[in-house]
């Protein structure tokens, strides 16, 4: 099913949660919306359920508008984070609940609860109640239970927050292939944005009720439109110095001050008129050691992330963060040069906070 | 945790003692009711026969009023017994069955005057009812000259003045707010996704309420059904109030009627009429206070 946002707008009383959202949804699309806590993910899930009525704007299902229709005519499958399984009832009767509501004969329910139990490994479970089940497979349940009416759109409001971080990558991967091969439209809500970025076709990123982007994880990654986005998106965070530019012989350079001053490649020369300084972006993985480099530099702190080590170290009043394969076998107190990846980095007005490159 | 307590025995147990004490007249009391009911006379405690032996003239003659009419002013106990259970048993019912849908409603939804509707139910809670009898008793008089609904309905007589069903009425409206508010708490407990996961699996919204969220608030269900039913079987001020006629009075007013006699008062009937009331009090009490705890625990217990 295709889904259609246009403006968008929540006010509970007076306070707006979400604002003039604008979002197209294609069919069979996995879509994640990722924003900080409180941001309204939640509520403009709501409102594609039906829970919420649209302070203004509309919700277009393959083109109709469904503003007025009660959830329940809407088709549509969701996942909660609390999970939401009826505690009175066995796994059995959760997973069949929908089918009983609209009268279905018991051997259809049967083989429906039948089939999504052996699509979600829960076969071993029906005759359960909910508070016998782990936190893994109550997910498990509320995913089928979600899954047995065949909806046209599901929707996962951070179904995997509760789990511990080995379950949820695999929940994750699980999740990812499920929709894939039901070609099920999703809308998926989390904060976390890895999962955002792994799982998702497009991603909405949402900042105090307004959509900052809509768009390819890599695109995010990339190729930043706000600051807040270049801040948000990637693990670890992208490091943001005040520079400033200057012109010379041709050349453009950036001065971060304490004497660091990086030549930016005409391919990153910023396409629109800054004003006085701005902010450069540049991630900790595009920061590399050579130590030929003038840039010379203690280590101040290293902080094992697996794969990598990232190290934290300053030149004067300014903080630097980079990743370093840990066979280098890095100390405190170390003294290394470092290089910076001109071509990856970012620049944005300070003011409106706009990346200076990608408009 | 370090345990704070006293070292020396007499402050440690002048507590207990305290309580004891204080609570001596109660107890006293209770085993008056018991040993007299038995016994032809007392002294004290202690049970005497005519002669004033001690320790002699058990008795089961005071329970005689179980067939004789004449030991209970001529008004039959088992009468008076099921009109007593009525009025239990209708309290209950009315004041859970409103209570929930109340309770639900203000915890839930959101509409104009909640708020106020809040704060006025929590006013008169601690209305004395007294203040209101005489108010109530203008109602009554006028629900009574209603035709069918004032005097006509079988079993609870109605709803107007003199009838069961009027008594029922009155103690149900001064019941109500304590049920809903404790409803009100015990649906403010229960997870507003469950709700929407109903909704979307396709719970109309009356369904939801009956079949998702009242299983989840039984056990204040139970406390507030037998809270109501203690209320009601045990009520006075109300029958007294409103029901005149012998044959429509509750074993409460019996009581009072036999207490307030001019003829010389027979305490053994009274103290066995007294028990006889009491008994299904305490069984009922003995097999439900794990329920009652809820009200004050004033929660569903989690599962999910
Ligand atoms: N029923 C409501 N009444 C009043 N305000 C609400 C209501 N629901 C949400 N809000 C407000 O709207 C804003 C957005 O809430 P929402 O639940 O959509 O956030 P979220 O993005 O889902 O956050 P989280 O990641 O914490 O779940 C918040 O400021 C919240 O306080
Ligand atoms: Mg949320």
């Amino acid at each position: 099913m295709q889904v259609e946002l246009v403006n968008l707008t929540k006010k509970f009383m007076g306070v707006t949660a979400v604002n003039r959202i604008n979002i197209d949804i294609k069919d069979g699309e996995f879509v994640a919306f990722l924003g900080p806590s409180g941001c309204g993910k939640t509520t403009t899930l709501l409102m594609v359920a039906g829970i919420y009525k649209p302070t203004e704007g509309d919700i277009l299902f393959d083109g109709v508008r469904v503003n007025h229709l009660p959830p329940k005519d809407r088709d549509i499958g969701m996942v909660f984070q609390s999970y939401a399984l009826y505690p009175h009832m066995s796994v059995y009767q959760n997973l069949v609940f929908s089918l009983m509501l609209k009268k279905r004969p018991k051997t259809e329910m049967q083989a429906e609860a039948q089939r999504v139990a052996d699509i979600m490994g829960i076969g071993h479970l029906l005759d359960r109640k909910p508070g016998q089940l782990s936190g893994g497979q109550q997910q498990r349940v509320a995913l089928g239970r979600a899954l047995i009416k065949k909806p046209k759109l599901l929707l996962f409001d951070e179904p995997l927050s509760n789990l511990d971080a080995r379950l949820r990558i695999s929940m994750r991967s699980e999740i990812k292939k499920l929709q894939n091969s039901l070609g099920i439209t999703s809308i998926y809500v989390t904060h976390d944005q890895i999962e955002a970025m792994t799982m998702a076709d497009r991603i909405a990123v949402i900042k105090n009720g307004v959509l900052q982007a809509y768009t390819e994880p890599e695109e995010l990654h990339d190729r930043p439109r706000t600051l807040f986005i270049a801040e948000f998106i990637g693990n670890p965070p992208m490091n943001l110095f005040d520079v400033r530019l200057e012109d010379s012989g041709g050349k453009m350079y950036a001065n971060l001050g304490e004497g660091i001053k990086l030549e930016i490649p005409p391919s990153r020369k910023p396409k629109v008129e800054p004003r006085g300084s701005v902010k450069m972006g540049i991630r900790p993985q595009d920061i590399i050691i050579d130590n030929n480099s003038d840039l010379r530099t203690e280590i101040l702190l290293i902080e094992p992330m697996g794969r990598d080590d990232l190290i934290v170290c300053r030149v004067g009043n300014i903080e630097i963060h980079f990743l370093v394969d840990p066979v280098l076998k890095l100390k405190r107190g170390d003294s290394v040069g470092l290089k910076f990846d001109m071509e990856k980095a970012q620049f944005f007005d300070t003011e409106t906070e706009k990346s200076l490159l990608w408009q | 945790m370090k345990e704070i307590r006293s070292r020396n025995p007499f402050t440690r147990s002048l507590p207990y003692i305290l309580l004891v004490v204080l609570s001596l007249p109660i107890i006293l009391g209770y085993l008056w009711i018991l040993v007299s009911t038995f016994s032809t006379r007392c002294y004290g405690l202690i049970p005497v026969d005519q002669q004033g032996n001690y320790f002699k003239g058990l008795t089961l003659s005071n329970w005689a009023f179980l067939y004789d009419k004449s030991k209970t002013l001529n008004a039959s106990i088992w009468l008076l017994t099921l009109n007593t259970l009525i009025i239990a048993i209708g309290l209950t019912v009315g004041v859970v069955l409103v209570s929930m849908m109340a309770g639900y409603a203000l915890s839930r939804i959101k509409f104009p005057g909640r708020k106020s509707f809040l704060s006025l139910t929590l006013i008169l809670h601690s209305f004395p009812s007294v203040t209101l009898l005489i108010a109530i008793y203008f109602v009554l008089r006028w629900i009574a000259s209603v035709p069918v609904i004032g005097r006509g309905i079988p079993l609870i007589g109605g709803f107007g003045y003199n009838t069961l069903g009027g008594v029922i009425l009155v103690s149900i409206a001064l019941q109500l707010p304590l049920g809903i508010w404790l409803m009100k708490g015990f649906f403010d407990n229960v997870s507003w996704d469950l709700e929407r996961a109903a909704l979307i699996d396709g719970c109309s919204r009356w369904r939801t309420w009956w079949q998702i969220m009242v299983p989840q608030i039984k056990p204040g269900i139970a406390a507030l059904s037998i809270f109501s039913f203690m209320e009601g079987w045990k009520s006075f001020l109300i029958p007294y109030s409103f029901m005149t006629s012998q044959t429509k009075a509750t074993l409460s007013t019996l009581l009072n009627e036999m207490l307030s006699e001019t003829s010389p008062v027979n305490y053994g009937t009274l103290a066995a009429v007294g028990l006889y009331q009491l008994i299904p009090v305490l069984v009922f009490y003995i097999f439900t206070q794990k329920y009652l705890l809820n009200i004050f625990a004033g929660g569903v217990k989690g599962t999910a």
